[in-house]
């Protein structure tokens, strides 16, 4: 037993300690000298996890309920395996937009809305305020059991209250924030959590090996008390598997959520990579701390303790074995414990409701005089106001409740910002109308499950009239809402708190739109983006960035920062650049981030910006610009790869599939794309050809058609032979380039000949009756002849002259069939394919001689009207057919005769043959299609339908035209214009 | 496997370790399986973090 004032001394030289701890921290951390910014000192202010819960709670737990008490532990374990992946992008994005608290984080992803933030701020308070009375509940519990007196101890509490709010004060509020990080009091609660884990780990010590003969001992006999399903979990044990799984999770959201761990996780974070030390260290600090948790629980109980005062084994074992000095260190272990918590918890606290609920009412009277301390003190209010009402729990309701019950209690609050964080980190579709919805709706129903009933148990709120209805109803049972039973109360408030977070998040945020600052804060938070400011024109000075934060923060404070900055960065004050003045600018609002709030602080500034119009209008337009840009996701990026990818193979393989050799040169003519059907054709390689010049790989390609600007085409022939249609289009792009086609036409031009001389063998057919008419009668006639001459004795002077005339007859008849028949030989021949310089009346002269063959042309009245014209190149073959198929063309559109005209004459540099007939004439509805192959107006057996198109064909290939004009019942006109060359 | 992918790994093996039907099966030794799993994660994790380096890349 101690003296009740001499653990008041006690109490009194640990806070200095702990304060000359963090004053020294600070020190180190102005000369540069951080001793704070290690993963070491990182994983230990995390442990401020470990309260008086911890301590004593689960002990209590373990003697009560067994194993559950590791869940609590288990869970963070857990979640710190997502740490790189959840904690990283939390404290990324908190850093980047100077975020200071949770509810500044929740209401800067929700379009930097003050009402969210202020709503997350009171859920905040009325949920953390247990686990404050939790730690003052059992600091007075544990101070009553030390000093063995409960008379006056309601005082003493009162009094150990007051000592922690100042000493709270003292670490989080000795003046406005000029940074959010306390780099001392990190420090202190470092030095904390290795004096609590030395303490837990010597009591552990002592009642395990102490007392007993280690863990198998304890368990051994344990198991053969009647405590022994203490070892068990499930069926038949006090915490089923439902429970078990809902307080893993609690704790899960707990290790995240607690305003403390965010601010020890997040804010106090000096450098990201600590992270990954902190995902080991922090769990391994856990496990060691709970190891001797059961040896103690299970001492006590063996010891003859009872369950009910299961909380205090940890003091009252050694108390009872008159280890006094044990017992001291301990107390001070679990004083740790518990000031931690209430320091860092009230410190958070205190932000939140300054930044989110006071600030926003105020910050306008900042011409105020004076406004710096009002500031300052009135956080200091706060402070005090957080510890006292943890106080006012503790002594009103915390008596009714063992430690873990009233720590649930806010695990359970906390969890109610899971939905709107952790969806609010990956969903860009979460909005505030949703994160507001949920955050009401899991705070209604935590408050009508467990802490109303916590009011009710303690008296605060009576069962009366319609209220008493109600609870008393099945629907409406706090204790099995909506009829919803067989759950233990942690359970079933986790299940209808989330159940309706999530529904109200999810549904409202579906069905409601965003604001343009929601999408904006949306993209920043989810996509991570890093915003880049623009520099703005604005004019600013140093002198007016001093005078914004004096006004705030107090005149030194504000000068100091500035200096340091300048100092820091190497900057001249009067040759500052404006990119220099933007990140003043930048630091400046990040300082009234730390002690003001991020939202608040960028009112500020933005009220401070003058601007002209044009300026606001370029900086919105750029602003809007951004983020039209950044509408492009990560995600939303990938998939358009992944598009882009598909449609490029896409494409290659409907080039590489061609039927058609594809070549693309760039503007030097080298070849840049070579596709397979080009392999084929030309033999070459694609590799080969890759980046060689195009005139090396096609020779026969002339070099000049690629100075063009418009679409090529020709027929070439390359030295193997083979018939190429080239087409040679420019690229659109002003690098340059062609894209060079090539199609093998080697087999169409055989085909086409082929054709060509079926048409004129066709045409020759139409001769024959007319032909052997033509051969037929001089024949007959040479044939009389001969037996006349065969029957003379040429013995007269007559008989002599007859055979003179004969022989003259039949050599005139012999020279008209030779005639006919080199006429038909010449015509019937393969035609050459060459263009030769050429007679063109000649040809058209030989034509209208093989057309008197048709005996058809007799009732033809023939007017020809033809200049005599100079040679030039042509296909004579080729255009004698033409000629002869136009007019067998008109022979048959007139069965009764008529007139048929052919003129010729030279117009310009283009030779013109007109044939123009007085037959039946083309309807005007088939004239468009004369030319087309296999088109034909003739019976079956009649016409192939060749004969015009092959026409068409050869006066094309001759760079001319073929034109018709007709009328039914009034003759058709074929003109030919050909290129003289 | 990236980190990225490896971290939910190894906390839905930790899922699976300390929630039923694992509790139910090491009923009988559950003070030795829930410390000894427990060490065992955190080893795994201290490894993990060894091998990847500086776990995932800058981006998040």
């Amino acid at each position: 037993m101690f003296e009740g004032w001499l653990l008041f001394i006690f109490i009194l030289a640990y806070l200095s300690l702990l304060f000359l701890i963090a004053y020294y921290a600070e020190r180190r951390e102005k000369a540069g000298k951080s001793i704070v910014s290690n993963p070491y000192v990182y994983s230990l202010s995390m442990a401020v996890y470990c309260t008086s819960w911890t301590f004593y709670g689960s002990v209590g737990k373990a003697a009560t309920s067994g194993l559950s008490f590791l869940t609590i532990y288990l869970g963070p374990t857990l979640m710190a395996s997502l740490w790189w992946i959840i904690l990283r992008k939390i404290i990324i994005i908190a850093k980047e937009n100077r975020i200071t608290t949770i509810s500044d984080f929740v209401g800067s992803r929700y379009g930097n809305s003050l009402f969210l933030s202020a709503l997350v701020a009171i859920v905040a308070l009325i949920g953390i305020t247990p686990y404050l009375g939790l730690q003052l509940k059992a600091i007075m519990k544990t101070f009553s059991i030390l000093a063995g007196e409960t008379k006056g101890s309601a005082a003493a509490g009162w009094f150990i209250t007051l000592i922690l709010g100042i000493f709270a004060i003292i670490f989080g509020a000795r003046r406005l924030d000029s940074s959010e990080r306390h780099e001392g009091l990190i420090f202190a609660i470092a030095f904390e959590s290795i004096v609590k884990l030395i303490a837990f780990l010597l009591v552990g010590f002592f009642v395990t090996y102490g007392l007993f003969n280690g863990f198998a001992d304890i368990f051994e006999k344990i198991k053969d008390s009647n405590y022994g399903d203490l070892l068990f979990l499930g069926g038949g044990t006090s915490v089923s598997f439902n429970e078990w799984a809902s307080l893993l999770f609690l704790s899960m959201m707990a290790i995240l959520f607690l305003p403390r761990q965010f601010h020890v996780s997040v804010v106090e974070n000096s450098d990201v990579s600590h992270l990954s030390k902190a995902m080991w260290l922090f769990p391994l600090y856990l496990f060691l701390i709970n190891i001797f948790v059961m040896p103690v629980a299970f001492g006590g109980l063996l010891l003859g303790g009872s369950q009910a005062d299961a909380d205090s084994f940890v003091l009252t074992i050694p108390l009872g074995q008159r280890q006094s000095l044990l017992a001291l260190i301990v107390f001070i272990g679990g004083f740790s414990a518990a000031t931690g918590m209430v320091i860092v918890e009230s410190v958070a606290l205190s932000t939140m409701v300054m930044n989110n609920l006071v600030m926003p009412g105020i910050f306008r009277f900042n011409k105020m005089k004076g406004f710096p301390a009002i500031i300052l003190n009135l956080k200091r209010l706060i402070i005090l106001g957080c510890v006292f009402l943890g106080y006012f729990f503790a002594v009103s309701i915390g008596e009714f409740y063992s430690l873990v019950d009233i720590g649930l209690k806010s695990f359970e609050a906390v969890t109610i910002f899971a939905p709107s964080i952790i969806l609010g980190l990956y969903w860009k579709r979460g909005n505030k109308i949703g994160a507001i919805g949920g955050i009401i709706a899991g705070f209604v129903i935590w408050f009508y499950t467990l802490f109303m009933p916590a009011l009710l148990k303690a008296g605060v709120i009576h069962e009366r009239g319609f209220f008493s209805s109600l609870i008393n109803s099945q629907i409406f049972n706090p204790h099995a809402l909506f009829g919803l039973s067989g759950l233990d109360k942690w359970s079933h408030s986790l299940f209808w708190g989330l159940l309706f977070n999530l529904m109200f998040y999810i549904g409202l945020s579906i069905f409601t739109k965003q604001g343009g600052e929601e999408e904006k804060q949306a993209l920043l938070f989810v996509e991570s983006y890093s915003p880049r400011m623009l520099p703005m024109k604005g004019i600013y000075s140093i002198r007016q960035i001093e005078d914004i934060l004096g006004q705030y923060i107090g005149r030194k404070e504000a000068r100091e920062i500035v200096e340091l900055f300048i100092s820091r960065h190497g900057i001249k004050r009067e040759d500052i650049s404006q990119d220099e003045l933007f990140r003043l600018r930048d630091e400046a609002e990040r300082v009234l981030s730390g002690a003001l709030g991020s939202a608040i602080a960028t009112i500020i500034f933005e009220d401070k910006v003058t601007l002209t119009e044009q300026e606001r209008g370029e900086i919105s337009s750029s602003i809007k610009q951004m983020t039209d840009t950044l509408r492009l996701s990560r995600q939303e990026l990938a998939e358009a790869n992944r598009n882009l990818a598909y449609l490029k193979e896409f494409s290659e393989n409907i080039i590489e599939s061609a039927p058609v050799g594809i070549v693309t040169v760039d503007s030097s003519l080298t070849v840049k794309y070579w596709n397979k059907e080009m392999e084929i054709i030309t033999g070459i390689k694609r590799n080969f050809a890759h980046d060689r010049y195009i005139a090396n790989l096609l020779p026969w390609i002339r070099r000049e058609i690629f100075a063009q600007s418009e679409l090529n085409e020709m027929l070439v022939q390359a030295p193997s032979l083979q018939m190429f249609k080239i087409n040679i289009s420019p690229f659109k792009d002003p690098s340059g380039g062609h894209v060079v086609i090539l199609e093998d036409i080697t087999e169409k031009k055989k085909m086409e000949e082929q054709l060509q001389q079926a048409s004129k063998l066709a045409s020759l057919g139409k001769l024959t009756a007319g032909i052997s008419h033509e051969i037929g009668n001089p024949l007959a006639s040479i044939s009389s002849l001969v037996q006349e001459l065969k029957s003379l004795k040429m013995e007269s002077g007559e008989d002599r002259e007859f055979s003179s005339e004969s022989l003259k007859t039949i050599n005139s008849h012999i020279e008209r069939i030779a005639k006919i028949v080199r006429s038909l030989g010449d015509f019937a021949r393969i035609s050459t394919k060459e263009k030769i310089p050429s007679n063109i009346s000649e040809i058209l002269d030989r034509t209208i001689n093989l057309v008197k063959y048709d005996k058809r042309f007799k009732n033809v009245q023939l007017v020809p009207n033809i200049d005599i014209l100079p040679p030039f190149r042509f296909n004579p073959d080729q255009i004698q057919q033409v000629f002869l198929n136009l007019m067998l063309n008109s022979i048959d559109a007139m069965p009764d005769g008529g007139e048929l005209t052919v003129s010729m004459k030279k117009i310009d540099s283009s030779v013109e043959i007109v044939f123009s007939d007085t037959g039946s004439g083309i309807d005007e509805t088939i004239i468009d299609r004369i030319f087309d192959p296999f088109f034909t107006t003739k019976s079956p057996g009649r016409g192939t339908g060749l004969g015009l198109s092959i026409c068409y064909g050869i006066i094309r290939e001759h760079n001319g035209t073929i034109t018709v004009k007709s009328r039914k019942g009034e003759g058709t006109t074929f003109t030919i214009r050909l290129p003289v060359e | 496997m990236n980190s990225k992918e490896l971290w939910p790994f190894l906390f839905l093996i930790g899922i699976l370790l300390f929630n039923w039907p694992s509790l139910a099966i090491f009923g009988l030794f559950l003070p030795h399986y829930l410390f000894g799993a427990w060490g065992l994660f955190i080893l795994a994790i201290g490894i993990s973090i060894k091998k990847n380096g500086k776990p995932g890349n800058p981006s998040v």
